[in-house]
């Protein structure tokens, strides 16, 4: 159990500095950047209790918006992904329920639910963090345009990740 | 009482989760463009070091592009040395230069720098122990990059022109008429220059510079050169410049304080109150 606290806590901490310091000097095509610390929250054990995951999300989204200078962007934007996590865990839940034990993981539940369950999550937080960011509804398809591509890049690189770091 | 009580127990998810979005949007709200800059300024002091250790170790790797940018430069102002000494000898001319220097550079290096929001910020290694304060322009070895706008001991905050809160005075090089230069929050590479009226002939690859009416910019840096020119019925032209900075690749920025801002500002405001 002791285990768990300090894997995620150690998580907590190489994936804020992998987003602050790495990631967020990359720029494809000038505006699209990955956005990896969402897989913080994703990869959270199922038993986590729901307010902790809002307060982690909280406090993970403060951090990365302390490097960025945005104060309360990504926090708010991290928090509704955090709120939406046990509607979307329920509704990819297996017939069973999740076996105690497991994590959400390619390796636990293969790589077509993951790939679903983190794409609805990039989704929801991308959604909030465009919206806010933009701020206006008259550029609602460039907005929109910028939502698919970023959901589509940082999809692609948490679910990579998972066959770099996470084999087991 | 006791029912509120057990419906808010019921439903704490839900409550926490309101209270946390609150406390986000009131950040985002709380912080308009000035006190956002006070924001940036603060928790710049607690993550720049942070960022610019690992800065100074990516430097490395761009050491080649920027020692040739560096000559370029020294070339270009080898020749301006050696055309000012021609000058010098020719009769007429006063020699004393440096009590009527009205720009004063201050070179200062990039620490963190984004282009991907709507509202970028750049933050550079020199702060107020080196005689930075807020308002000072900026520029690189290729043309306008910003003002700045937070100061702390050692580091200050640039709001550069891809910015949606940035506005710049500039002029089309060849016939002189001023217009305004503002970022759409599309592309890094590309800003509109407005106000410039229909019966002006603007061509694609004509030079915008800096007008020098803010008393911030010098006259006459270099800010892009125009991209392409559209006409849909109004009275004024819509033109695209392309950036001569590329903020992908800033690293040095030079900052100038207008010595003779002081004088400038009072002359204006009387002037004003008349």
């Amino acid at each position: 159990m002791i285990r768990i606290y300090f894997r995620n806590i150690l998580r907590f901490f190489t994936v804020l500095f992998l987003q602050v310091l790495l990631l967020d000097n990359i720029h494809l095509g000038g505006y699209l950047s990955p956005f990896f610390y969402l897989i913080f929250i994703i990869l959270l054990p199922f038993e986590t209790p729901n307010w902790l995951v809002l307060i982690l999300a909280f406090l993970m989204g403060l951090s990365v918006d302390f490097f960025n200078g945005t104060p309360g962007m990504h926090a708010s934007a991290l928090v509704f992904m955090a709120f939406l996590r046990p509607f979307i865990l329920k509704n990819f839940s297996p017939r069973d329920g999740y076996e105690s034990g497991s994590y959400p993981r390619v390796f636990y539940y293969g790589i077509e639910w993951f790939t679903k369950y983190a794409i609805l999550m990039i989704l929801a937080h991308h959604f909030f963090y465009y919206f806010v960011e933009s701020y206006r509804i008259s550029e609602l398809f460039y907005t929109l345009f910028r939502i698919i591509l970023s959901t589509l890049l940082t999809t692609v690189i948490i679910v990579l990740s998972q066959f770099f770091i996470y084999r087991k | 009482m006791r029912n509120l009580l057990q419906f808010i127990l019921r439903h704490y998810i839900i409550f926490l989760f309101l209270f946390l979005e609150g406390i986000s949007f009131l950040l985002i709200f709380q912080f308009n463009a000035f006190q956002k800059s006070h924001f940036v300024g603060f928790t710049r002091t607690i993550t720049s070091q942070l960022q610019e250790d690992f800065y100074n170790l990516n430097s490395y790797f761009h050491l080649r592009v920027e020692n040739e940018k560096l000559s370029e430069e020294n070339a270009r102002l080898r020749n301006e040395i050696d055309k000012l000494a021609k000058l010098e000898m020719s009769p007429g001319i006063v020699k004393d230069t440096i009590s009527q220097m009205s720009y004063t550079f201050i070179p200062s290096r990039v620490v963190s720098c984004s282009v991907n929001k709507q509202y970028n910020y750049i933050t550079v290694n020199k702060g107020r122990l080196q005689g930075i304060y807020p308002d000072m322009a900026a520029i690189s070895e290729t043309g306008v990059v910003g003002i700045v706008v937070g100061v702390s001991d050692n580091y200050s905050t640039i709001i550069p022109v891809l910015n949606r809160n940035f506005r710049l005075s500039a002029r089309l090089k060849k016939n002189m008429f001023f217009g305004i230069v503002e970022w759409e929050g599309l592309s890094p590479e590309y800003v509109s220059f407005r106000e410039i009226p229909v019966h002006i002939d603007v061509q694609p690859g004509d030079t915008v510079v800096t007008s020098g009416f803010s008393a911030v910019f010098p006259e006459g840096i270099l800010v892009g050169t125009v991209e392409s020119v559209k006409n849909s019925g109004g009275n004024f032209h819509e033109i695209k410049l392309r950036l001569s900075t590329d903020y992908r690749r800033l690293y040095h920025v030079n900052l100038i304080s207008f010595n003779r801002k002081s004088e400038l500002e009072e002359l204006e405001n009387n002037s004003r109150n008349d």
